[in-house]
């Protein structure tokens, strides 16, 4: 129902950006950016090449605004060339900047099993989820955030990463199984609690 | 851990919450300045286009009317004829007025 209302509205300033409202473009820059920015951090681990690759991004995405019809058709094409450019910027990237796993890793040895409950709270919660997050390979990751966070479905996610619908079905599916377990043990079997 | 398995609701909850990076207040407000700058560039270039077109158009309305004017050999007895050519040209003056306006509101952003 929430999701629902979300693209009732999401589309409502849809039409007015395509119709060239400026405020409703800015608007719309505004529920894309984050989304963009954490597909982006997905693949090149560095907020510098991130938000380079988000900027990209968007200037030609939205130079090609009024092509499409609707909005959840723009913002699955919009993450495609975040992905596509995050991809792009990886190859180009002369020396490999800490890799995600390598961060968790480092981040992981300070994180003592005696930890409980009492340090999972905002930020801390946030960097457990982010942890075991980071656990998972880029590809498993970028499934699970894509139909959790953005609920894209199936064929979406296809359009998006350019894979097939089996390979995303069963990335979901050990993605979502690996997730839970690295959640379990980060969490010191508190997961229940989260929320 | 079998007892301990999160349900897909939850998981949903969890990422939703924590699972988004954002980037910086900074890098946002220049992100949309730079996208919300590209779209006005764009709209001015559609309009450039359009004002040549429109000038093209006057033009030939312009000549058709002088020509009018020519054949029909106008002498300053002929109110009639004095009163249109007033009444055309303060039409298009208030035409262009208009279009200045809904230009200058149509690109107004804070």
């Amino acid at each position: 129902m929430a999701t629902h209302r979300k693209n009732k509205q999401e589309n409502e300033i849809w039409n007015k950006a395509i119709s060239g409202d400026i405020n409703s473009i800015a608007q719309l820059v505004n529920i894309y950016k984050d989304f963009s920015f954490t597909i982006a951090m997905s693949v090149v681990a560095n907020n510098e090449d991130a938000e380079e690759v988000v900027q990209d991004s968007f200037m030609k995405a939205f130079a090609s605004l009024g092509k499409f019809k609707q909005a959840s058709k723009f913002s699955t094409w919009l993450y495609r060339i975040v992905y596509n450019t995050a991809l792009t910027k990886l190859k180009r990237r002369k020396s490999p900047a800490i890799s995600i796993d390598q961060q968790q890793e480092n981040e992981q040895d300070g994180t003592t099993e005696n930890q409980g409950w009492d340090l999972v709270k905002d930020a801390e919660r946030k960097k457990y989820v982010t942890l075991a997050l980071n656990k998972l390979s880029r590809e498993d990751r970028l499934v699970l955030i894509l139909h959790y966070i953005e609920e894209k479905n199936i064929a979406e996610i296809c359009e998006i990463l350019g894979a097939g619908k089996s390979a995303i079905k069963m990335r979901l599916l050990r993605g979502r199984k690996q997730l839970e377990m690295e959640l379990g043990l980060l969490l010191n079997h508190e997961t229940r609690n989260l929320l | 851990m079998r007892n301990n398995n999160v349900t897909e609701d939850q998981l949903r909850a969890i990422l939703k919450e924590d699972g988004i990076e954002k980037p910086t207040e900074f890098f946002s407000n220049r992100l949309i300045q730079a996208v919300v700058l590209q779209q006005k560039e764009k709209e001015a270039a559609a309009f450039k286009a359009g004002k040549w077109i429109g000038q093209f158009i006057l033009g030939i309305l312009l000549s058709f009317n002088l020509a009018f004017l020519y054949y029909l050999n106008p002498s300053p007895e002929q109110s009639v004829l004095f009163i249109s050519i007033a009444a055309f040209l303060a039409g298009v003056w208030g035409v262009i007025v208009v279009i200045r306006r809904f230009q200058v509101s149509k690109f107004n952003y804070p």
